[in-house]
This record gives C-alpha cells, structure tokens and sequence, in this order.
C-alpha cells in the first residue's frame, strides 16, 4: 500500500478510528491492533513475505531473552551472531544474491574463464533492508545491555512491523521506539496536529516535487547519449530533488503518520541542500540510516579516534557499506565511494565538525560565503547522484564526460509545474531549515491556513497521481 | 481528540468548496500551467463532441454499434446505408465499458435500436477508464450524471476534469463550441463514424508481446451493459474489429478471451460472437491500415462488407 494511494487514504482515517475509539483502553489492545493493520498495510504489496518478518521478528525475540539470560559471553555472542546472520542472511539472498553470483561470474570471465552466472529471479521484499536493520539494532542493543530484552512478543512483533516506518524507514532504534510500545498511548491534540502538518508537507514533496521532477529526470537518464551539457546539468540538478522529495517526503509522511497513532519517529532529514560541507550534508541526509552505521559499525571499527590510516579506512568503510546498502550494484558502490572521497578531506583536516549549526542562524538569507559554500557541496552531491541514478558506472562516467561538452541545446519539455512550484519549494524549505513545517506554529492563523490550503491545493491541481512508487521502496 | 476531529472537519468543510471554485476557476482562465491535472478537453481526438450532439438529434435505427476506436472508425454507416439500414456509431476513443455502460442506458431508448454491435477489444478491458472518462466529461452534455463513473475510476485527475466540466456545463461553453469536421486525417462522417483515409507509413511500429489483465471493473461493466440489453430485448452481437495479423499475435492471451465471449453466446446472453482477426479476411497491413490496429477507409470497406453479411440475418429477424 502506497502513502499516495487511495487505498493509504480509507486505511489511515479507518485505522486511526478504530485506534482511538475502540482499542484505546488497553495498552495491549492498541499494540495487537497496530501489529494487524501494519501485517494488513504489508500484506497488502504482497502477503507471501509476511511470513518473512514474522519469523525475523521470531528469531530476535527469542535471541534477545537469551542473549539477557545467558551467563556467559560466549553464549550471548552466540545468539547474537544467530540474530545477525538471519538477518543478513536474509537480506543476502533476496538483495544480493545475484548480485554476487554475476560479479564473480564477471570476475572469472576477465581472466578468460568463461562461465555463466547462476542467478534466480528473486523477487526482492519491499522493506526488507529497513526492517532488517531495525530489528538488529534491538539485538546489538541487549547484547550491549543498552536495554532490557522485551519480554511482550506482541510489544515486540509491532515494533518490527510498525507500518508507518516498516518499508522505507526512518530505520528506528530499539531504545527510542520500543519503550513507546510499553505505554499506553493517550491521543495528544499537538501531537495529532503535528501529525498532519508532516503528512501534507510530505505530500507534497512526493506528488508535486519528485513526481514532477521524475517525468523530466526519467527522459535525460534513458537518452543521456543525445542529450545537451546543459539537459544533464538540469538532469542531475532534478534528480537531487526528486530523490530528496521522494524520499524525505516518505519520511515525513510516516512521522507524521506515526504521530497521529502516539509515537514519535527519529528525524530523517534536517534540509541537507543547505548545508556548507559534506560532513554538514551527511549529519542532516537520512540521518537514521548513517547513525545507524555510526552506532554499529564506524564506532566499533574505532572511528576516528584511532591513527589516521585507520580513520581514512573506517570512513571508507562505513560510505562504502552505506552504498552497498542501497542496492546491489557496483553504481551505489562507486557512489558511496565518492562521498569518502568528499569527506575525507575534512576529516583528515579535523574539520568535519565544523558546521554543526544551522546556515545564517537568525538571519533571513545567508551571505556569500556561505552561499558560495552551499552551492559547491549541492553541485558535488549532483555529481555524486549521476552514479545513484544511472544504470551502471559505464553509463555514469559517460553522463558526466557529455556534462562537459559545449552544447547547451534545451529540447525536452519541463513540466510546467516545476518552474513553479520548485522555487516555492526551496523558499519554504529555506523558511523551514530549522524548525521544519513547524516553523508554521509560530506565524499568524490566517497565513498558516493560506499556506496550508496553498499547499494541499498544489497537491490536487499540480501532483502526479499515476501510482508512482517511492524510490527507497526498491531499497 | 474530538477537538482534534472538529477541526479537521471543520478544514475539511472550508477546504472542499475552495477546492472546488479554484478549480473551476483554474479550468476557465487561461493559466495552463496550473492545469496538469484538469485534463479537460473539448472537441478532443475522435469527434465525440460531434457524434453526441448528432446523437441526441436521431431516432429509431436499426443499428447500434459501442465500442472503442475500432467501432467508430471501422465501421461506416455509408455502407450499411447502402443495403438500406440505418446505423449509429455511439463509439469513442478507448472506450472502455464502463464507458459503454453509461452510453447504452443514456442512450438506447432514444435510439431504439433493432440490434446492437458490441466492439469487444481485448486491451480494452485491462483499461483503467481514464482516457474515456475524459473524452465523455469533456464532451458530454451534461456531466453531472458522470459522478457515479468518476467515483468508479476514483483518481484526482478524473475527478478535477470533473469538476472542470461541471464548471463548463455551468457556463454554458459548449452552445458556442462548434467541433471541425475535418482535423488533419480524419473527417467525420454522419451517423458517428470517422474516416480516414491515410495508408501506414513505412516506420514499423514497434510491438510487444503482451498479455492483457483483466480489470475486474471492466468486467462489471460488460456484464451489467449485456444484462441491460438483454433485458431491454435488443439482439447484441459481440465483434473483434480485424487489427493486424502481426499485432493480434503479439497478445498471448487471445484465445482466453475467445473462450470468454463465446461463453455468453453458450449462455444466450449474446446472439453471437464473431472474430474478425480469425475470419481470413482479404486484408494487408500496408494498404488497409493506418497503424497496427486501426483500418483505414479502404480496410474498413472490405471488413463492413463481411461484417454486413453476418448482421443482416439478424435485422432482418
């Protein structure tokens, strides 16, 4: 079930209904509720892989008590590993299975052993690299007693499968998201409020922006060879804000979601356009994903307190695998690879945490070094996404030699309503750059109505409403 | 929380008429970037403004013929005129059936057809409607009356171009509006036909092997479309306009569908289906079609003579 579908609009209102009025008195009837409508939102895409969660969940709840109750060291990294290898065991073979096959394949044919690689049609579940990291942070965490072992499997298998942030995240942790299914939850008016104002600021972003940027994003990627220096630069440019759009408007649509059934959801993204380095753009772009391999890689490789070789391969690491994460192809490696490549100057130069305030704090426009600063970190990030979004690094590396060339020709057809409603966006995403969408709370009733009447009414008349699935559903 | 539903009932009840208005007011200004979901249209592609307008102004045929473009721009009244039957294409582009559902029973008595030619392409029933859904409201005369098929298609889309042709029907935009007769290739003929007389260019039209998927909607559609003629008591033939031989054997599930509509003809819900694709008529790619799966005025000559002979029995009844 899409966010932008119409199945999503009957599923929400119903279940929110039923949430407050009818399974709100116990604690254990709202947390059975919500593990059947997220097992319904997930089976609703295809509900042979429910069976795939559940026994994800099985298997960590169970690893978890044992982890809590076992004496020795031994046996708690037992379990732990257990947990571990289902999960990327899992992930492995539905993700990277063929990848892995075709590579070797590949591998042995340059050394002229010629071969055939041995691949299966795999479908790949929807959600399953978010799902499985998710549930991992909740082993890693007992093991490192960071937090008690769950003992409610009902608690625990809502957790895993909490449909707002089950297919494409925020990748939550343990700590922060399960100790919410441990109290029941009471309806909050500013929380539900929130709620709404995140669901249509996410709307939008999806409908209008992305989905808008797609149709021309699409058209430049499958003809690069034939398109103009100026077409790729205006092709790379949109695909940063579709990917951005598409993507943090799913994030906030399930915060937003999420608060309206009681919980709050880590932030995902904190307008990382606007950030004046690469280590700024990384702390504010899908920030649960890097904390995530922060926490549990980068930290347990010893970081950057360790000699400078050995920081320059942590880092290295850690972009890489970040990479590899989203999909199983040498692009999303190369891409990956690349960021190190970015921010690995500012590390070595120590750096990297520099920017750690928002850009012209207190101010309304930023001044010309900052802009300066912020118009060079996008146009490497646009770089970098010409391999996020081409089929292969051949393809990539070919995109970015014709980016050169001289020819400025403009002959594809921009959707009107992104000359329209790309430079609202950015004004307003500049307005929001530290507080969100609920920077709106502090102006006056009558302008916050306008623009949110403004703003659903560009999602009726300006959106895209062919079914147009998020991108990170494919990762 | 009930200070909570309140207001968002209270948005909601503010919210619907600006939506609304806005729209309707986006549909009668000029601002056509601001339309990428009104995809209003009148006097589209197919001349279904025309054929309506004629429709409402005849009476009492001896055949009806519904369908998609292969109905309206293959079957030609001029010839069934010649063997002296009066015939009304109430055809349209990519009509689907919900499409066909809404027409017939808008339609029929007026017409007061003897008998009814059902066009049943297959693609048509793996259609959402949309395209259709557009041509009618933009063309219709009255689209209040479309409502239940807007909620039926239920995508933002159809029901902006909706609201646009309320708006439309509101101001009375279609009593000024009068529709050429000829645009480009197409003329159109009296009696809801429109000819063409274009040959098939050399660009060979690329085509994929497909399987069509039902829309079970579409399938709703049919099947209420025939209960209604049936029980009005009209003889209903099903037909599969010809398409080229090529394109009709890139579409692996033809015989499925045979079997589908043959099962009416078993059930006498239908007097009889005929597929023109299977009946070896004398027709060529490059002299009597325009594309892969529409004949043009030559082709359409040859397949009415056939077509004519099977219907004629069943008029004459």
């Amino acid at each position: 079930m899409l966010f932008n579908s119409f199945e999503f609009a009957l599923f929400l209102p119903l279940s929110f209904l039923l949430y407050w009025f009818v399974f709100k008195k116990h604690l254990k009837a709202q947390n059975f509720f919500l593990l059947a409508i997220s097992y319904l939102f997930y089976g609703w895409w295809d509900w042979r892989f429910l069976s795939l969660i559940a026994f994800s969940s099985l298997v960590d709840f169970i690893a978890g008590q044992q982890i809590e109750k076992s004496n020795t060291k031994a046996r708690k990294k037992l379990f732990l590993w257990i947990s571990i290898c289902t999960n990327l065991g899992f992930l492995g073979f539905f993700k990277y299975f063929n990848f892995f096959t075709e590579s070797f394949a590949d591998m042995l044919n340059m050394v002229g052993m010629q071969t055939n690689p041995w691949s299966l049609n795999v479908i790949l579940p929807v959600g399953i690299s978010f799902y499985t990291f998710q549930t991992m942070s909740y082993t890693i965490d007992v093991y490192r007693e960071q937090m008690k072992a769950e003992k409610d499997p009902i608690a625990f298998f809502a957790y895993v499968s909490f449909f707002p942030q089950l297919v494409a995240g925020p990748i939550e942790r343990a700590v922060n998201l399960l100790p919410q299914f441990k109290i029941k939850r009471e309806f909050s008016y500013e929380q539900g409020a929130d709620g709404m104002r995140l669901i249509l600021w996410g709307l939008f972003k999806k409908v209008v922006i992305a989905d808008n940027c797609a149709i021309f994003v699409n058209e430049v990627f499958a003809n690069y060879q034939t398109a103009s220096g100026l077409e790729l630069i205006l092709g790379a440019v949109f695909f940063a804000f579709q990917i951005y759009g598409d993507f943090s408007g799913y994030s906030d649509i399930a915060i937003g979601t999420a608060k309206l059934f009681g919980f709050d959801l880590m932030t995902n993204f904190r307008t990382p356009y606007f950030s004046r380095d690469m280590a700024e753009f990384w702390r504010r772009w899908h920030i649960s994903l890097s904390t995530w391999f922060r926490d549990y890689v980068y930290i347990p490789l010893g970081g950057s307190r360790v000699g400078k070789g050995r920081a320059v391969f942590n880092t290295f690491v850690i972009f890489v695998v970040s990479g590899f994460w989203h999909g199983a192809n040498w692009t999303f490696i190369v891409w990956g690879a690349l960021n190190a490549v970015y921010f690995l100057p500012l590390l070595l130069m120590g750096k990297n945490r520099k920017n750690t305030d928002t850009v012209a704090e207190n101010r309304v426009l930023p001044n010309l070094r900052e802009l300066w600063q912020m118009g060079s970190t996008f146009g490497l990030t646009c770089l970098a996404w010409v391999f996020f979004r081409s089929e292969s690094v051949g393809d990539a590396w070919s995109y970015i030699l014709q980016l050169f060339t001289l020819n400025h020709d403009f002959n594809v057809d921009l959707p009107y309503s992104i000359y329209l409603t790309l430079p609202i966006f950015i004004f307003l995403e500049w307005c929001f750059r530290e507080k969100g969408i609920f920077r709106l709370k502090t102006i006056n009733r009558i302008n916050r109505y306008t623009i949110y009447f403004s703003i659903a009414l560009c999602i009726f008349l300006l959106g895209r409403f062919n079914n147009q699935e998020f991108i990170y559903f494919q990762f | 929380m009930y200070k909570f539903l309140i207001k968002l009932l209270i948005l909601l009840f503010f919210f619907v008429p600006i939506y609304i208005i806005f729209i309707g007011s986006v549909h009668l200004s000029s601002l056509d970037s601001l339309k990428a979901n009104i995809k209003f249209k009148k006097g589209g592609n197919g001349h279904l403004f025309t054929r309506l307008k004629e429709a409402d102004t005849i009476k009492n045929i001896d055949i009806l013929v519904l369908g998609s473009s292969h109905a309206y721009r293959g079957i030609d009244p001029r010839v069934f005129e010649r063997a002296g039957y009066k015939l009304f294409n109430l055809g349209s582009s990519s009509q689907s059936h919900i499409q066909t559902e809404f027409l017939v029973k808008e339609y029929l008595e007026r017409l007061n057809p003897k008998i009814v030619l059902y066009e049943v392409y297959p693609n048509v029933f793996q259609n959402d409607g949309f395209e259709s859904f557009i041509d009618l409201a933009s063309n219709y005369r009255n689209p209040l009356g479309l409502w239940r098929m807007a909620l039926k298609i239920n995508s933002i889309p159809v029901y902006n171009t909706w609201i646009a042709s309320l708006f439309d029907y509101a101001f009375n935009n279609s009593i000024n509006f009068n529709e050429a007769i000829i645009k480009k290739d197409d003329i159109y003929i009296s009696g809801g036909y429109v000819e063409k007389k274009k040959q098939m260019n050399n660009s060979i039209e690329e085509l994929n092997s497909r399987k069509t998927e039902i829309n079970n909607l579409q399938i709703e559609s049919f099947e209420s479309t025939i209960e209604f003629l049936n029980k009005k008591r009209i003889p209903t033939l099903l037909i599969q306009a010809p398409i080229t031989s090529e394109n009709y054997e890139h579409l692996h599930n033809r015989r499925e569908f045979d079997n589908f509509f043959e099962n009416y003809v078993k059930g006498d819900k239908v007097e009889n289906y005929i597929n023109y694709n299977n009946q070896k008529l004398p027709l060529d790619n490059s002299l009597h079609f325009y594309d892969s799966h529409h004949l043009n005025q030559d082709g359409v000559e040859v397949f009415n003579e056939f077509l004519l002979k099977s219907v004629k029995g069943y008029v004459n009844e």
